[in-house]
């Protein structure tokens, strides 16, 4: 196949950066559906395939790795290419990778409602599919390190460390994660058992939060903050010294989620102390981001994109101060199994990670198709209410968790409980209430930006963009 | 795949201890460059990518260390570098029987009291029931329902129908020890379904009801040659069994024809788990004076 090289690949991008935009409406309206039976359970219309159970991880797959992942692939493709001054190695490589992420998709989105599931978290999917991922994933590999070694500047970007990050980390936990012994073509066993299930189990979530969720975002943020702001990074240091001690302590982390368990004790402190270590190594992130923008402050005032991707970086911040305080032992024996942990993980899924993720589209698409976007008044618009919807989400279920923690530890003067664990689901209810709310708005806010991007995409037309000449 | 070998700890040990040293002498090395004048390093990417490089911030510098050297110190304290727990001897279940100890002795005089009472006694104790209300919302509501009126194959504990006798001294041994109730599936034995749907009718018919008086009289050569063994001649059951007494109109797994004929065809188990070990005896005592307080 003998493609353009003095062009840059930009179909696969715009067929992911489409996707993403599609399976984001999709994984979050799942999302608004199960906080609605939350509610309202008979909303389940006693079927099988539409109960919690089975669309919960379905949501969770649909947003991270259909969502998110869709994101990362149309990005990574976009900024290795144009950070490298090279097309990607191979249009028929990548193109299995979009090929192949989606039928991943497809069958997630059969297989789960079906009930078809490892029951890991996060890594529900059966062998079969398990396969599909590893062979997309280490195709994804050659097209992203391929393209980085026929790189024509030769110091590599900042961005493309932590794409690199990303790629070889989950290309490594979800082998791991998901060794397992087939018992038949729809059904296997882990290949650990007990409390050593839990531990892979856990070093596989907790990084799939820290590389697949952070460390592939902060490569989102580290193109796209300072193109948008049109400012250099605040510091080439800074962004060494912390993408290295983010690698090396997040890997650790894991333990924090079997805090109180039958994971041994010493399993358990290392778990702590990382996460708290992990502190400052997130933050450098922040910081780089955030400094970015010293000096030209005021283009938050006028520009929406820069809106979305300024904020995701302060939830980014709030995110990643939270989860080293509730990773604290005495903490986490409050806040573990409450909704707190859903507030965590939504104030981190929404604020920062989709938002930076749409402030990226915003970027991206009209670039794509070579227009400029349809509506700037709709964009913020949709930032404002996508604001609400995350303050909504997170703030009621801080408190519907601190409830819980509370009432589930209350003791009276004769030593019994005071709360059944029914009166404490009870006292979830209006909180559930404002959560759907939240959700909803934040999904409205999603259908306003896949009109915007409608819009501008029926306006414009493919772009061919051309590679610069080497200076 | 096991992870129990002393390989393991000492190969995560090395890794943390390599983990943090090279985070603590990376943010060294790189503690006192950079320059803070508006100065790019040179590199540029994509005609306008360029960075600055400007000092890390001497607060998030502190930051990191402190954070690393709280570490260092969590690790050699508590449970995690040396290979025999830490220097303050903590432990999740130590802590756990600290705090059991604890609620023990804080709660140990009421207790005592309780504990010295038969269930009859506290069921007339109104601080009693309080506490054992809430001990049933606990650990009884789950199958036995908030209302303690059961559920299908879930004894209704409001009644006065018992199936292994009234008295408060067999409840109590129903809460320490549990009770294991197996209705053996017949159909093979009776010689098929229709000779099942025969028996169901008798069984209907000694609780009153109107059946098909033909098949109730076929039934009743089979009930009184294989069930009366536990219902009893006269099917009131026999307590000392387990035996339901099936003339009282009371129906634990489903008092209709289909479902007696299958109960009757394919057996039914059910078990009611021992509190023992859970509760100990002054709690269970406190449940049968309960249990006993709000039955008819």
């Amino acid at each position: 196949m003998a493609a353009d090289q003095s062009n840059y690949n930009y179909k696969v991008v715009r067929q992911f950066a489409i996707m993403t935009v599609v399976w984001g409406i999709v994984g979050m309206l799942v999302g608004v559906v199960i906080a609605a039976q939350l509610v309202w359970p008979a909303l389940n219309l006693d079927i099988p395939w539409l109960t919690y159970g089975r669309l919960r991880p379905l949501h969770t797959n649909a947003v991270i790795f259909a969502f998110g992942g869709c994101a990362l692939f149309a990005t990574s493709y976009y900024v290795v290419q144009r950070t490298c001054h090279v097309r990607l190695v191979s249009d028929g490589l990548a193109a299995f990778t979009f090929w192949g992420w989606q039928a991943v998709i497809v069958l997630a989105a059969i297989t789960l409602p079906l009930g078809i599931t490892t029951t890991k978290e996060y890594a529900e999917l059966e062998w079969p599919i398990d396969i599909l991922i590893t062979v997309v994933w280490v195709v994804y590999a050659i097209v992203f390190f391929g393209t980085i070694m026929r790189r024509k500047i030769q110091h590599i970007y900042v961005a493309n460390w932590f794409f690199a990050a990303f790629i070889l980390a989950v290309a490594m936990l979800h082998v791991v994660n998901s060794a397992a012994l087939p018992a038949s073509f729809l059904k296997s066993y882990s290949a650990y058992a007990g409390v050593q299930d839990a531990m892979i189990q856990w070093w596989y979530g907790h990084n799939a939060v820290g590389f697949f969720l952070t460390a592939g975002f902060l490569g989102i943020m580290y193109y796209f903050v300072p193109k948008q702001a049109n400012r250099p990074i605040y510091s080439y240091r800074l962004s060494v010294v912390h993408f290295w001690a983010l690698t090396f302590t997040y890997i650790w982390a894991g333990p924090h989620h079997l805090h109180y368990t039958a994971l041994p004790d010493w399993a358990q402190s290392l778990g702590m102390v990382f996460s708290l270590i992990l502190l400052a190594p997130s933050w450098g992130g922040m910081i780089n981001g955030i400094m970015t923008l010293s000096g030209a402050w005021e283009k938050l005032r006028t520009d929406p994109i820069l809106k979305f991707l300024i904020v995701s970086i302060s939830f980014y911040g709030m995110a990643t101060f939270e989860g080293p305080m509730m990773s604290i032992k005495t903490v986490n024996s409050l806040s573990h199994y409450t909704d707190w942990t859903i507030g965590h993980v939504h104030a981190g899924a929404l604020g920062w990670v989709a938002l930076i993720s749409i402030g990226a589209m915003y970027y991206l698409i009209p670039r794509l198709y070579g227009q400029t976007l349809y509506s700037l008044k709709l964009a913020e618009t949709h930032f404002w209410v996508a604001c609400l919807g995350i303050l909504l989400y997170a703030t009621s279920m801080w408190v519907s968790g601190i409830t819980q923690g509370l009432m589930w530890r209350a003791v009276n003067q004769d030593g019994t409980l005071t709360y059944s664990f029914v009166e404490s689901v009870q006292a979830m209810a209006p909180f559930y209430v404002i959560r759907f709310i939240g959700g909803a708005l934040f999904l409205l806010g999603m259908l306003l930006m896949a009109y915007n991007l409608w819009k501008t995409v029926q306006a414009g037309s493919a772009v061919e963009a051309p590679i610069p000449k080497p200076v | 795949m096991d992870f129990t070998s002393q390989f393991w700890i000492y190969l995560i040990l090395i890794g943390t201890v390599l983990s943090l040293l090279f985070v603590v002498v990376l943010a060294y090395r790189n503690q006192h460059t950079g320059s803070a004048a508006n100065e790019t390093t040179g590199h540029v990417w994509d005609e306008d990518l360029t960075e600055y490089d400007n000092p890390l911030p001497a607060w998030w510098l502190y930051l990191l260390y402190l954070t690393v050297i709280f570490g260092a110190v969590y690790l050699v304290l508590y449970p995690g570098m040396l290979p025999n727990g830490g220097f303050l001897n903590w432990t999740q279940l130590g802590q756990y029987e600290a705090e059991i100890s604890e609620a023990n002795q804080a709660y140990a005089e009421t207790m005592e009291a309780y504990g010295q009472s038969t269930p009859s006694e506290l069921a007339k104790n109104p601080q009693a029931m309080k506490t054992a209300a809430r001990l049933f919302s606990q650990n009884c509501a789950l199958c036995h329902g908030s209302d303690a009126r059961g559920a299908p194959g879930i004894p209704n504990l409001r009644d006065d129908d018992w199936i292994y006798d009234s008295s408060p001294d067999a409840i109590l041994t129903t809460i320490l020890d549990g009770r294991y109730g197996v209705m053996p599936g017949w159909e093979a034995v009776l010689g098929g379904r229709e000779a099942s749907e025969d028996v169901a009718n008798y069984v209907l018919q000694l609780s009153g009801e109107v059946v098909n008086v033909d098949s109730a009289k076929r039934g009743e050569a089979k009930y009184k040659t294989i069930c009366a063994a536990c219902h009893g001649i006269d099917g009131k059951g026999n307590p000392l069994l387990g035996g339901m007494n099936l003339t009282d109109r009371i129906w634990v797994h489903g008092g209709s024809f289909e479902q007696i004929v299958d109960v009757i065809s394919n057996g039914v188990t059910s078990q009611m788990p021992a509190h023992r070990n859970i509760l100990g005896k002054t709690k269970s005592k406190l449940l049968a004076g309960y249990v006993l307080s709000i039955s008819d």
